[in-house]
């Protein structure tokens, strides 16, 4: 499976960018109060991302610089910029802890499960994947093989997988105003 | 603040689960520039309702959604799933799908619309809202808007009377306005009984919102419409009319529920037009409004 194409870098690229943006909501809307409700429904559906995002960038062993600032684009983007950056770090204390206490394979398999209930759900988790994966400019053997296996884990076929990491090379469209 | 062209407008009463890929396909075909929805968009359950966000997500057209009183107890889900589709439509044109425009919530805010015949300001009243003369959510309201009495909210609709730059206004509700009479065939009268309770009001319209129309047009302001739903019409026999002209006002109760039904013909989908343009034989009108339904070939009847 071919990682580095247009798509992903053009994926990665933009979640870097989205990291050093300053964490202001986005769209217009407003802020999750610290602890309420609303930040709790953020972060439960960002949840599965960000786990699968940090399992990836640690497969090596450590979560470089890159990869930590394309999981805080990716959490940027996803929660529309509701949620407080430092609660990301607080998020991902809790993975860490979930993988020393469960393993790498049962996390990935958790999370890869609980993605592939919803195909959208699921094939943009594998995109953001390689893009983490690709996110110090280069892929390794062992990163190629673990997201080859993710999009199996993921449901995702092999060809619509390629499909996917492949398309992408059409101009940027904006977004449509609406006040 | 942007600007959207709106000459041509949806209005989608309660959804109440009854949206369908049908819907997001039809309407991009009719060329309507925006669909505005009024809100309770599930059947009562977090996970429908969260499902009807996933769904309205997908539209090819803009749409705001003013959530309704069936939203309030899902509404941290139904924001947190609207913020996931939001960034995931964005990522989706950044990697050249374009196709999916889809959904901004709204209430406590303004919205510039820019028509053919000229500019005008349509304002997302309160959320939640359910009538009756209380401040319906108020924990829900204060966290996601800041507003938890019905003098906070009525503060709230005047400031944004007053930084309207527009002559004409048209206000959006899930439950219309206090004001327009508690007859069973009345746009906002109670269809429901309240137990030993003989002294509540039937007219069940929100006193905020006239509160905020009456205001408006003391500053001069041109109320051209109100349009909401919540008060079903059609229901338990009783049949309440789509519109209401009053003190040169539209009035559109738009809640048809379901509004997705089963014809010889196909599924019938139901939405309340507005047009904001002039060029038809109605253009006497400025604001000209209309009842359809469609099924998946556009057959209108």
């Amino acid at each position: 499976m071919k990682l580095d194409t247009p798509l992903v870098q053009r994926l990665r690229d933009h979640l870097i960018q989205q990291s050093r943006a300053s964490f202001a909501p986005l769209h217009g809307t407003s802020t999750a109060q610290c602890g309420s409700e609303e930040e709790a429904a953020i972060l439960e559906r960002f949840r599965p991302f960000g786990e699968l995002l940090f399992l990836v960038a640690q497969a090596d062993g450590q979560v470089e610089k890159e990869e930590r600032s394309l999981m805080k684009g990716a959490f940027h983007v996803l929660t529309a910029g509701r949620v407080r950056g430092t609660v990301l770090a607080q998020l991902e204390n809790e993975l860490a802890s979930a993988l020393k206490e469960h393993g790498v394979e049962a996390r990935l398999e958790a999370v890869c499960n609980a993605l592939s209930h919803n195909r959208e759900d699921a094939e943009l988790a594998l995109s953001l994947a390689s893009a983490v994966a690709l996110a110090d400019f280069k892929i390794d053997a062992n990163e190629a093989l673990l997201i080859s296996q993710l999009a199996s884990w993921l449901g995702i076929p092999k060809t619509r997988a390629n499909e996917l990491l492949s398309i992408g090379h059409q101009s940027i469209p904006p977004r449509p105003p609406l006040g | 603040m942007n600007v959207t062209k709106a000459d041509h407008i949806a209005i989608i009463g309660d959804v109440h689960g009854f949206w369908n890929e049908a819907d997001n396909l039809e309407f991009s075909k009719l060329g309507v520039d925006l669909l505005l929805f009024v809100g309770d968009l599930g059947s009562g359950t977090r996970k429908n309702g969260v499902e009807m966000i996933s769904r309205l997500s997908k539209l090819r057209v803009p749409g705001l959604v003013l959530p309704g009183n069936n939203d309030a107890p899902h509404l941290a889900h139904l924001g947190a799933e609207w913020g996931y589709q939001s960034g995931k439509a964005d990522l989706l044109r950044l990697v050249g799908s374009p196709q999916r425009v889809g959904i901004r919530p709204c209430g406590f805010t303004a919205h510039e619309l820019s028509t053919k015949s000229g500019n005008l300001t349509l304002i997302a009243a309160r959320p939640c809202a359910m009538g009756g003369g209380e401040c319906s959510f108020p924990e829900e309201l204060s966290r996601n808007y800041g507003v938890s009495s019905i003098e906070e909210s009525v503060k709230r609709l005047k400031t944004l009377v007053d930084q309207s730059s527009t002559e004409a206004i048209v206000f959006v509700a899930h439950n219309g306005p206090y004001g327009l009479g508690g007859k069973p065939r009345d746009l906002w009268s109670r269809d429901f009984p309240i137990g030993s309770d003989h002294d509540a009001p039937n007219d069940w319209g929100d006193h905020d919102l006239s509160e905020a129309i009456k205001y408006a047009k003391n500053q001069g302001k041109r109320v051209d419409g109100v349009i909401a739903g919540h008060m079903h019409r059609g229901s338990e026999g009783k049949t309440r009319p789509a519109t209401l002209r009053f003190e040169g006002t539209t009035y559109v109760n738009s809640a048809v529920v379901p509004r997705i039904r089963t014809h010889p013909d196909g599924e019938l989908h139901h939405f309340v037009e507005l047009r904001l343009d002039p060029g038809s034989k109605k253009a006497d009108e400025r604001f000209m409004i209309d009842e359809k339904w469609f099924n998946t070939s556009w057959n209108e009847n």
